[in-house]
């Protein structure tokens, strides 16, 4: 199976357009769900094909950086512009975590009432965006997706969310895309520079040109902020995360859940991708700024959780800070952080989308979402509970859990930056004392992760029930097979997390971390000074 | 017979299949089977950990020589892979199994052994207890899944053979406590209880993960023989050498020391956070006796025990300190308390307090003894109370109480054989504990005062011995109010009674109690465990050319207060002996005054009480000590209220001024857009139809004379031509000769 990838990629976007071909609304409903299986079935499937043992993407002496399951064609060739994609062990998980949630999530929307159809159909497209973002190889295709997905997000926020539906959905599009800008800006320019848009050789074709003295070495430094401020909107964190709350409260349940585990890994995944490979001394010399917004978005964003009301506001300040974990273990640089901000990636994918399915089941069974009118639903709806308290443990990064892995990584790892042989201490980057004080916020932060939720969880589900709330229905067998599945991929990530993570993306941060640890020798590169590089894939 | 580890191994996970089976299939199972098959997987880990002592005794002779006890089989060191945490974090190559990874690990030795057979002993015997004490409760089934997840969290954190492997497990162990404190969570005073401790225990954990964070970058990936070898010399105060050239300075070892400690602090609920336990009585009483009492309050001493030789002399006697405080606070508190479960929650307190103390100056033996100790008297005082509560129809305060001897008799007398254990009668086991500790706080002080440091470190001696008299006296008091006197509430003495499978566990804990300190071979095993893990570490020194040079490991060797490394072998015999006396002459006779002391006040109920209210400054101090110091509401106050005003503060911020950009920004674009709008339609449209009206006006000013009338058409020709003649005329005339 040669073309596997394309396959993956496109198999969504055919089932949507069967979709819209479909008679009627189980078969439309039907299609979906046999489409996300299918592509889920294909991505288990890269699991075997993928070679465990090969070393990560980047790097700079000839024959590094392997990416598998390449497939290459002439797109642009005007602006030599490829349909390049490829799977390393960074894009692995998070492509598998992609079909995994598609999956779930189609089966969470299996009670849409309107318009079932284009409801459907644009949740395909968009499985088929995300998925290009994570296989990509082309910047310009990398670029291409990362805006097509917006457009299937915009529609489904804007006519099936909540009351203010088309504030956050316009809110949403224009914020993403101003960070878009900012990031075809830096496209532009690095294309003027190196005539290349293959992400594979991109890097050291950068380093060459910095190393040559050429103005991207002025250069660079914006243009890596650029690209932050893109990844970093996505991600998103403080301040740039306005967005979310509104965007996560408007949009219907399983859309929101696609939103929390997925849009937001895209920027993740962007910074380990682009940002931090294309211009590594700007991010070395730039880290702190990075540390203090990660550390800032997971203090912040718990302290705005707990003042929270509204349950799915709350569950969408607790993503921001969240997410602050991988800022944080993206700008530490050591293998722990980046291994564990990686970690939280996908972990975060599962909880979160187990975290607002659960505020989807109390927001259907009440019809509202105001958390002092709930209360007693551990006596109401006993295995609701028992799963949700599942969804809330691994959320507060409890050990058995797949929360725990990534935030102790990154913990650690924050400590581990203060070895004198680190990539950041050892280069003269930081201050002993300043990641010391770092590293300390990180650990308050999960003091405060376990309170507003333990306390959320107290308010919804402990305490007498509610006369109010006595009529609500137990969680019926699609409910039950959702947050069943969800927990399950919780408990094994958490007790078995190198064989279902780490043996993916182990050599991945290794080569990534060879980026900042080697600058790039000059002699080595002096052919990379033309657009043909050494580099093999 | 099969490898002690595997054994220990099996006595782990049996409790971990109960509570899968009874999860899902414990409703099915129903009421009371669930319960009785939850006993059968505890009583075969208990059978497991006797096999496993029983092997560990008749192993072949082997490697370690120095333990007379645990023959030959030396401990055991297992890990398994887990984290990736890069090759390049190890330059110094410690603890090669697996480069680039943190591990979890199994260390078993003499210690694992004794603590394994206490913990599954007494959670047997709370087992059968609780099939007793919850047989109406409608979630049965439940509350055996948890106690059975309980009891694999405690028997996995005790087998753990690394730092972050115990990490782990010490948080499973606070979920299950979570989850059992609010087990009747449709109280709000449960549920609150259940968040107020895993959130204080979390406060403490943030301290353990600092401690960890800054032993990883020093050490990486560490089992705790690793820890003990490298980081030996902690205790004498100077800094450490790793290889690779790495240093571990006394300041960072203090720190980490403390960090590490104050995840103890929190989970053995020492001062400041010793909030959460008295709630946590709101727990069914087999819980408070299972967790609160004998094991997951006893992780944090275990802890202490473990990292104890890399410790250094500033951490010892803040660990030190910390105890003396709490076990007078404890005490002070226990004194007046009237709820029979919050007083032995303050007197668990306490206790825990003697056996942080005991570590902190140097006991180890006598701090894990009474650790030991403590397990069987605590657990059958919580026992005992639960079987008093049943039979009082879950009546708690002890003012409903009195003559209770009457009609639940075996519950008196094994209660009142508790009281005089932790009294400390002699011969009873916390005798033997207790007077070890006392004994070790003479030598310490002794030795304290012989160095010329300060007189407070007499304290250190003079405090305990007090506080000794206090814990006779409160305790006794206690026993005097439940069970003696006159019934203060006829309708709850008339409906006492109580039934054989409650106090079935109570007599075996009773007799356990008064033997274990002498008869159980508890203090040889815990010594015999020095001896080994000192073997250990003078084999990993023998074998690591590192340490050529190096002075030997004393690890586990009593550290005084010495501020130069001149301890020489054990000069402290005198000292102890000195401590021994002092024990002997002040402590000795504690259980008598003290007891006798209560038994006077208290043998006419409350009236004691009543007459010492009558003095104002006798009352505040007792409303004082019965709200706990006041603790609670000032930690809800400065904590809770603070935390929850900068929430607030923060999401209005977000709402109002980073949204509040965010939108005004985009106000701010449609302004412009509505500017444009206008400019366009005003200025450049309006510029365009200008020019198309001037035009117009133009084309019709022009338009003027077309008027389409003849006659004015003649009449201008005429006119034109009339003017066209003159100027011809005119013209004709000028040119003319004239």
């Amino acid at each position: 199976m040669s073309h596997l990838l394309s396959i993956l990629l496109f198999l969504p976007a055919l089932g949507a357009v069967a979709v819209l071909a479909a008679r009627g609304r189980d078969a439309v409903r039907w299609t979906a769900l046999g489409t996300t299986l299918l592509a889920l079935l294909i991505s288990l499937l890269l699991l075997i094909r993928f070679d465990y043992h090969a070393p990560g993407l980047y790097g700079y002496a000839p024959n590094h950086g392997v990416v598998q399951l390449v497939e290459r064609t002439a797109w642009i060739p005007a602006f030599n512009v490829d349909y390049l994609v490829g799977i390393d062990g960074l894009s692995l998980p998070l492509v598998i975590l992609t079909a995994f949630i598609f999956a779930v999530a189609a089966i969470a929307s299996w009670k849409i009432e309107k318009m079932p159809r284009g409801y459907f159909a644009l949740l395909l497209f968009l499985e088929t965006g995300i998925l290009g973002v994570f296989l990509s190889l082309d910047f310009f295709l990398f670029y291409v997706f990362f805006e097509i997905s917006l457009f299937p997000m915009y529609f489904l926020i804007g006519i099936w969310g909540g009351p203010r539906r088309e504030y956050a959905a316009i809110k949403f599009f224009l914020y993403t895309l101003v960070g878009s800008i900012a990031m075809l800006i830096a496209l532009i320019a690095v294309y003027l520079t190196t005539h290349s848009f293959d992400m594979i050789e991109l890097p050291a074709l950068l380093a060459a040109k910095t190393a040559a003295g050429q103005p991207l070495a002025q250069v660079g430094p914006v243009l890596f902020a650029l690209l932050m401020f893109a990844f970093l909107i996505k991600v998103p964190a403080v301040p740039l995360h306005t967005w979310l709350p509104d965007a996560h409260v408007e949009a219907p349940t399983p859309i929101s859940m696609v939103l929390a585990a997925l849009l937001l890994k895209m920027g993740g995944y962007g910074i380990f991708r682009v940002a931090y490979p294309f211009f590594p001394e700007a991010a070395k010399h730039l880290w702190l700024l990075v540390a203090v917004i990660g550390v800032a978005s997971i203090l912040y964003g718990g302290l705005c959780a707990m003042a929270q009301t509204d349950f799915k506001r709350l569950v969408a300040y607790s993503s921001v800070s969240h997410m602050g974990f991988v800022t944080l273990g993206a700008a530490m640089m050591t293998v722990a952080s980046i291994n564990g901000a990686i970690f939280i990636m996908i972990a975060h994918g599962i909880t979160s989308a187990m975290m607002f399915f659960i505020v989807g089941v109390a927001q259907d069974r009440a019809e509202h979402r105001d958390i002092a009118h709930f209360g007693g639903l551990a006596t109401t709806m006993p295995r609701f509970w028992g799963l949700a308290t599942v969804g809330f443990l691994a959320s507060l990064g409890l050990p058995g859990l797949c929360g725990f892995i990534g935030e102790i990584l990154v913990l650690l790892g924050s400590f581990q930056a203060a070895r004198s042989d680190s990539i950041l201490l050892g280069g003269g980057f930081a201050l002993r004392g300043s990641i010391y004080v770092i590293s300390l916020l990180a650990t308050v932060g999960i003091l405060l992760t376990a309170a507003y939720l333990l306390w959320t969880m107290q308010r919804v589900f402990f305490g007498p029930e509610r006369p109010e709330n006595k009529q609500f229905r137990e969680i019926d067998q699609r409910e039950t097979t959702v947050l069943a599945s969800l927990a399950s991929m919780a408990i094994l990530l958490g007790v078995l997390p190198t064989i279902f993570v780490f043996s993916m993306t182990s050599k991945s941060v290794e080569a990534l971390l060879n980026l900042f640890q080697n600058p790039a020798p000059a002699t080595q590169l002096i052919n990379a000074d033309k657009s043909a590089s050494p580099v093999a894939d | 017979m099969p490898s002690p580890a595997l054994l220990l191994l099996a006595a782990t996970l049996l409790p971990l299949a109960a509570f899968v089976l009874l999860l899902f299939l414990g409703k099915r199972i129903g009421n009371p089977l669930s319960g009785w098959l939850a006993t059968l997987f505890i009583a075969a880990s208990f059978v497991c950990s006797i096999a496993a002592m029983v092997a560990w005794f008749q192993a072949d002779p082997g490697h370690y020589q120095g333990s007379e006890w645990g023959k030959g089989y030396g401990p055991i060191d297992i890990t398994f892979r887990f984290l990736p945490v890069g090759v390049g974090s190890q330059p110094n190559g410690i603890s090669q199994d697996h480069p680039g990874y943190l591990d979890l690990g199994l260390y078993i030795d003499s210690l694992t052994i004794a603590m394994f057979a206490m913990i599954t002993l007494v959670a047997t015997l709370v087992h059968i207890f609780s099939v007793g004490y919850m047989r109406q409760d409608a979630r049965y089934h439940r509350f055996f899944a948890f106690l059975s997840l309980f009891s694999f969290s405690m028997l996995g954190l005790t087998l753990g053979g690394t730092l972050l492997h115990i990490f782990i497990f010490w948080e499973l162990v606070g979920l299950c406590s979570y989850l059992l404190i609010g087990f009747w969570y449709d109280a709000p005073a449960a549920a609150n209880a259940a968040l107020k401790a895993f959130l204080v225990n979390r406060v403490g954990d943030v301290g353990f993960l600092i401690g960890l964070g800054i032993l990883f970058y020093h050490m990486g990936n560490a089992t705790l023989p690793d820890l003990w070898t490298y980081l030996g010399s902690a205790g004498s105060g100077q800094t450490v050498q790793l290889p690779g050239g790495i240093e571990f300075k006394t300041a960072w070892l203090t720190v980490m020391g403390i960090g590490l400690f104050f995840g103890a602090i929190g989970k053995s609920a020492q001062f400041p956070l010793q909030v959460w336990l008295p709630d946590a009585m709101e727990a069914p009483t087999p819980v408070s006796a299972l967790i609160h009492a004998a094991t997951m309050v006893a992780a944090g001493v275990y802890l202490v025990a473990r990292i104890y030789p890399i410790l250094t002399p500033s951490a010892k006697l803040f660990i030190a300190i910390v105890g003396l405080i709490t076990l007078t606070l404890g005490a002070l508190i226990a004194t007046v308390q009237n709820d029979i479960k919050r007083l032995l929650a303050y007197s668990t307190i306490s206790q825990l307090g003697y056996m942080m103390l005991a570590l902190g100056i140097g006991s180890w033996v006598g701090g894990m003894f009474h650790l030991m100790t403590h397990a069987f008297f605590k657990s059958l005082l919580f026992l005992a109370a639960g079987s008093v509560i049943h039979a009082a129809d879950h009546e708690q305060e002890m003012t409903q109480f009195g003559g209770l001897w009457r009609k639940i008799p075996m519950t008196a007398v094994t209660f009142g054989i508790a009281v005089l254990t932790i009294a400390g009668i002699p011969d009873f086991s916390a005798a033997a504990s207790k007077s070890m500790i006392l004994a070790d706080a003479g030598a310490f002080a002794t030795l304290a005062q012989q160095q010329g440091r300060s007189a407070a470190y007499a304290l250190f001696f003079i405090v305990p011995t007090v506080v000794a008299y206090l814990t006779a006296f409160y305790m006794a008091r206690c026993w005097m109010l439940t069970f003696w006197g006159k019934p203060r509430n006829q309708e709850l003495y008339d409906g006492a009674s109580e039934s054989p499978i409650l106090w079935g566990p109570l007599c075996v804990l009773a007799f356990l109690s008064m033997v274990s300190g002498r008869y159980l071979n508890v203090e040889p095993l815990l010594e015999s465990s020095i001896r080994e893990s000192a073997a250990v570490c003078h084999d990993m020194q023998a074998q690591d050319d590192f340490f050529k040079g190096r002075e030997e490991f004393t690890g586990f060797r009593r550290v005084w207060p010495t501020d130069s490394s001149d301890d020489t072998a054990e000069p402290l015999a005198d000292f102890v002996a000195a401590g021994e006396q002092m024990e002997s002459k002040w402590g000795y006779w504690a259980f008598l005054i003290g007891g006798a002391a209560a038994a006077l006040l208290y043998c006419r109920g409350y009236a004691f009480t009543r007459w010492l209210d009558r003095m104002p400054p006798a009352r505040w101090i007792r409303h004082w000590l019965e709200n706990g110091m006041y603790f609670d509401e000032l930690y809800f106050a400065v904590i809770v209220g603070t935390t929850l005003g900068i929430s607030r503060l923060c999401a209005w911020l977000d709402r109002r001024l980073i949204d509040g950009i965010v939108n005004r920004f985009a106000a701010a674009v449609r302004a412009a857009a509505r500017l444009a709008g206008r400019t366009d339609r005003y200025v450049f449209d309006g510029a365009v139809n200008g020019l198309g009206a001037l035009v117009q006006d133009l084309g019709a000013a022009v338009r003027v004379p077309q008027t389409g009338r003849v006659r004015v058409y003649v009449t201008i020709l005429m006119f034109a031509v009339m003017l066209a003649l003159a100027a011809a005329v005119i013209v004709a005339l000028s040119h003319s000769p004239g």
